[in-house]
C-alpha cells in the first residue's frame, strides 16, 4: 500500500512537472511568435543576371536601410540559355522568387505569356507613378500593359583604341556610315608579329539583332505583317553586303562563326589589343577599369554607331532594358513593388559603376558618367567622347509589339547568315531562304 | 504468410529502391512528355490538339534536317567505334606490352567530363590558332575550318564521339576476348587455319553477345547525342550539326513550344524502341550464347 502511494505520488508529480514544462514551452513559443510578428521581416527574393558584387548588392543594402522591415536576398542567374531556363523552371516550380530581371524582349514576352509576370499598372496607378515622365519613350509594353520597369538604358556604340588610330594616322570620327566604318577598319587591319589584328569586332548576338532588327527599321523589323516575314527588306541585303565586305573580302573582321565558336567577347579582344575597335554596350567599362585583369596601355575613345546611308532613322538597341518584374505568385506584393520601384528609380545610381546607363531621368547624366568611368577616367578614357556618345539624344528608342515566332525567326536569320559567311550559299539564296522559311513559320 | 509469398515480398523490397527511382525520374516524365506531345503548351494554359504537333513536324525543314543529321551521326559513329574498339582490343590482347597502361589510357576519355572534353576539342580545332590546323598548315596551304565549317562540323563531333567510346568498347572487348575458348583456338591452329580464319570463324562468333550489347548501347548513345552540339556549335554553322535532341531542346527552351518539343522526343523514343526491339528479335540469327 505504501509503495503504491509512493508510486502514485511520483507519477502525479511527474505529470504536474511535465504539464508545467509543456505549458511553459507553449507560452514561450507564443511569446516568440508574437515577438516575430512585431518585427516580422518581410523577406523577398530577387533573381538577377548581374553578379551581386557589381552593384545589385549595393542597391539591396541601400533599399534595406530605407525599408528596415524588408529583407532582400539577391540570387544571381547567368543570362544565357541555361541560366534563363533555370529561372523559368524555378518560377514554374513555385520556388520563392518575388522579383526577377529579364534582359531580352523574347524572354519578357515568353514569361508574360506563361503567366509568370504580374502587370504592374494597378500598382503604378495607385502609387501615381508616371512611366512617361520617369523614362521617356520606349518602355516595353505587352498588349498595352506594363510588366516591369527598365533599370538601365543600353545602346551599342564603337569603342576605339586611340593608339592604333594614331599609329595609322586616322582621325577618330564623330559620325560615320557603315561604308566608312568598313573602309577605316580595313586600314586598321594588320599583321603584327604573326598575329592578325582585326580592324573591327562585333558579337553576333548584339549586331545580328542590331542591324537586322533595330537601327534602321526599329520595331518589329522581322515582320512585314502578322503573316509575312520581312527578310526581303533592303536592310537585310545591306547587312549581308557589309558582312561580305568585312569578313570575306577585306578580312577586317573575324568570321562570325569562328568568333562565336571560339567564344570570344568584344571586351576581351579589344583590351588584349587583338582588335582596333569593337562594338559593345557600356557595361564593358567595368573591364576597362579592371587594370589588374585587363592591363592595357591605350586610351579608349567612344564613337557613335555607324549609320546606314540614306536611312531616316537611327534607333538604339536594346534600349530600355534590364526589366525588373514581379512574380504573380509572390506573397509580398507591396514589398516587391517597393523594391521594383526603388531599383527602377534612385537605386540605379549604385549600378552606374557596373557600366549601366541609368534609364531613370532623375539621375544627373554627369554624375552617372563619372561613376561609370571610375576613378582613373582621365587616364583610361577620352571622357568627352563618352559624354557625347552615351547621352546622344538623337538616338531613337523603340520597343517591339510583334512576338509571334520571334525566336524561330531569329534562329532562321542566324542559320542563314552563318551559311552565308561560311561561303555555303550566296547572298541571293540567303535572302530567299530566310524569306521562305520565315513566311513558312508565320503562315 | 507462406514462405513463397515472403520470398516474393523480399524480392520486391530488394528491387524497390531502383524501381522507385526509375518510376519517379524516368517513367513519370516519359508518360508526361507523351501526353504533352498531343497538346499546345507554352508553359501557360494547356490545349489538347491531337496529332497536330506531329503533322507539323512532318513538314518542318528543321526537323528533317536534324533527323538526317542524327541518322548520319549514328552511321558515322557506331560502326567505326565498334570496329576500332575491337581492333585495338585484339591488338592489345595479342601483341602489346604494358596492356594495363594502354587500357587505362584508352579508357580515360570515357571517364572524363563531356563539357571539359568539348572545351579542349574546341581549342584543338580552333581554325586559326588551334594546334591541329597549325600542324596542317605546316604541310599544306589551306586547312578545313572544322567546327566552323558546315562540311566538317558534324564529322568533327563524330570523331569526338568515336574517341570517347572506342576505349569503352575496347575494355569490354578485352574482357570478352579472355573468354574465347582456347581449346577451339588450339584445334584450329593445329588444323592449319590462318589467323584471319581463326578470327572470323572462332573469335567473332564467340564475341557476338558482347558485340550485341555494345551495338545496342552505342546506338542509343549516338541517337541521343546532345552535349557537344549545345556546347560547341549551337547546332551550326547553319543547321549542319542540329540533331533531334538538340532540336527538341531549342524548341522547348528557346521557342517555348513544349508540345512540339515533346513530340520530337517521343519520335526519338519510338525510333530507339523500334531499333532495340528489332535487334532483340534479330539477335537469334547472329548472337551465340
Amino acid at each position: 500500500m505504501k509503495k503504491k502511494t509512493k508510486q502514485a505520488l511520483s507519477i502525479g508529480m511527474m505529470a504536474i512537472l511535465t504539464i508545467g514544462l509543456v505549458s511553459g514551452c507553449g507560452s514561450g513559443k507564443k511569446e516568440k511568435v508574437a515577438e516575430e510578428k512585431k518585427e516580422d521581416k518581410k523577406k523577398i527574393v530577387v533573381w538577377g543576371p548581374i553578379p551581386e558584387e557589381n552593384g545589385p548588392q549595393d542597391v539591396c543594402d541601400h533599399f534595406m536601410e530605407e525599408h528596415p522591415d524588408i529583407e532582400v536576398e539577391y540570387v544571381r542567374y547567368v543570362n544565357d540559355d541555361q541560366g534563363n531556363v533555370k529561372l523559368d523552371t524555378a518560377l514554374m516550380s513555385g520556388e520563392q522568387i518575388d522579383v526577377y530581371f529579364t534582359q531580352f524582349e523574347d524572354y519578357y514576352v515568353k514569361r508574360i505569356e506563361a503567366g509568370m509576370a504580374e502587370a504592374l499598372d494597378p500598382l503604378l496607378e495607385k502609387d501615381g507613378f508616371d512611366i512617361q515622365e520617369a523614362y521617356g519613350d520606349g518602355v516595353w509594353q505587352y498588349e498595352g500593359k506594363t510588366y516591369g520597369l527598365p533599370t538601365n538604358y543600353d545602346h551599342q556604340f564603337v569603342w576605339i583604341n586611340e593608339k592604333m588610330f594614331q599609329e595609322a594616322g586616322i582621325e577618330i570620327p564623330t559620325s560615320w556610315t557603315w561604308d566608312e566604318y568598313a573602309e577605316i577598319t580595313k586600314k586598321l587591319t594588320k599583321d603584327a608579329d604573326g598575329v592578325k589584328i582585326y580592324g573591327g569586332f562585333m558579337k553576333w548576338q548584339d549586331v545580328g539583332r542590331l542591324m537586322g532588327r533595330g537601327q534602321v527599321l526599329g520595331a518589329d523589323s522581322f515582320y512585314k505583317s502578322d503573316t509575312e516575314s520581312n527578310f526581303d527588306d533592303p536592310v537585310y541585303q545591306q547587312t549581308l553586303e557589309l558582312f561580305d565586305r568585312m569578313m570575306l573580302q577585306d578580312g577586317s573582321h573575324m568570321n562570325f562563326v569562328e568568333a562565336t565558336n571560339s567564344k570570344l567577347e568584344p571586351y576581351g579582344e579589344f583590351l588584349s589589343g587583338k582588335v582596333a575597335t569593337c562594338i559593345s554596350a557600356p557595361w564593358i567599362t567595368r573591364y576597362i577599369n579592371d587594370q589588374e585583369k585587363y592591363p592595357h596601355d591605350f586610351k579608349t575613345v567612344a564613337a557613335p554607331l555607324p549609320i546606314t546611308e540614306g536611312s531616316e532613322h537611327n534607333y538604339g538597341w536594346p534600349g530600355l532594358t534590364g526589366v525588373i518584374m514581379m512574380n504573380p505568385a509572390t506573397a509580398q506584393k507591396e514589398a516587391a513593388y517597393d523594391f521594383i520601384k526603388y531599383y527602377g528609380t534612385e537605386g540605379q545610381k549604385y549600378m552606374c559603376r557596373a557600366g549601366k546607363i541609368p534609364s531613370w531621368t532623375g539621375i544627373d547624366p554627369e554624375v552617372a558618367l563619372n561613376e561609370m568611368l571610375g576613378e582613373n577616367a582621365e587616364e583610361l578614357f577620352d571622357v568627352d567622347s563618352f559624354k557625347n556618345v552615351i547621352f546622344d539624344e538623337k538616338i531613337e528608342r523603340y520597343y517591339n509589339t510583334k512576338f509571334n515566332k520571334l525566336p524561330e525567326l531569329e534562329r532562321i536569320w542566324k542559320e542563314e547568315v552563318e551559311r552565308f559567311v561560311t561561303g555555303e550559299q550566296d547572298q541571293e539564296s540567303t535572302l530567299a531562304n530566310a524569306k521562305e522559311r520565315g513566311d513558312q513559320e508565320l503562315k | 504468410m507462406n514462405r513463397n509469398k515472403k520470398n516474393v515480398l523480399k524480392g520486391l523490397l530488394f528491387i524497390a529502391p531502383n524501381y522507385i527511382g526509375f518510376f519517379i525520374f524516368t517513367l513519370v516524365p516519359m508518360v508526361t512528355a507523351i501526353v504533352i506531345s498531343f497538346t499546345k503548351w507554352k508553359m501557360g494554359d494547356m490545349e489538347f490538339i491531337g496529332l497536330k504537333n506531329y503533322l507539323e513536324l512532318l513538314s518542318s525543314r528543321s526537323f528533317y534536317k536534324s533527323f538526317l543529321n542524327t541518322v548520319l551521326f549514328v552511321l558515322g559513329t557506331v560502326p567505326v567505334t565498334i570496329v576500332l574498339g575491337l581492333g585495338i582490343a585484339y591488338f592489345v590482347d595479342r601483341y602489346a606490352y604494358g596492356k594495363s597502361l594502354i587500357r587505362t589510357i584508352m579508357f580515360l576519355p570515357y571517364t572524363a567530363n563531356i563539357v571539359a572534353i568539348c572545351y579542349v576539342w574546341m581549342m584543338l580545332f580552333q581554325p586559326t590558332y588551334g594546334p591541329v590546323n597549325q600542324l596542317i598548315l605546316k604541310f599544306v596551304k589551306t586547312a578545313p575550318g572544322w567546327l566552323t565549317s558546315s562540311e566538317w562540323a558534324l564529322i568533327c563531333i563524330m570523331a569526338l564521339q568515336v574517341w570517347m567510346y572506342a576505349g569503352y568498347c575496347m575494355v569490354i572487348y578485352l574482357a570478352a576476348l579472355k573468354q574465347v575458348p582456347s581449346d577451339l583456338m588450339e584445334a584450329a591452329a593445329i588444323d592449319g587455319a590462318s589467323r584471319y580464319k581463326q578470327f572470323v570463324h572462332i573469335i567473332l562468333p564467340s564475341l557476338s553477345p558482347t558485340t550485341f550489347f555494345i551495338l545496342i548501347t552505342m546506338l542509343i548513345n549516338s541517337l541521343k547525342i546532345f552535349a557537344p552540339m549545345n556546347i560547341m556549335t549551337d547546332g551550326g554553322p547553319g543547321d549542319s550539326t542540329s540533331v533531334l535532341v538538340f532540336q527538341s531542346y531549342i524548341t522547348a527552351f528557346r521557342y517555348n513550344d513544349m508540345g512540339t518539343a515533346s513530340a520530337i522526343s517521343t519520335i526519338l523514343f519510338l525510333i530507339i524502341l523500334g531499333i532495340t526491339l528489332y535487334q532483340w528479335k534479330g539477335q537469334n540469327k547472329w548472337v551465340n550464347y
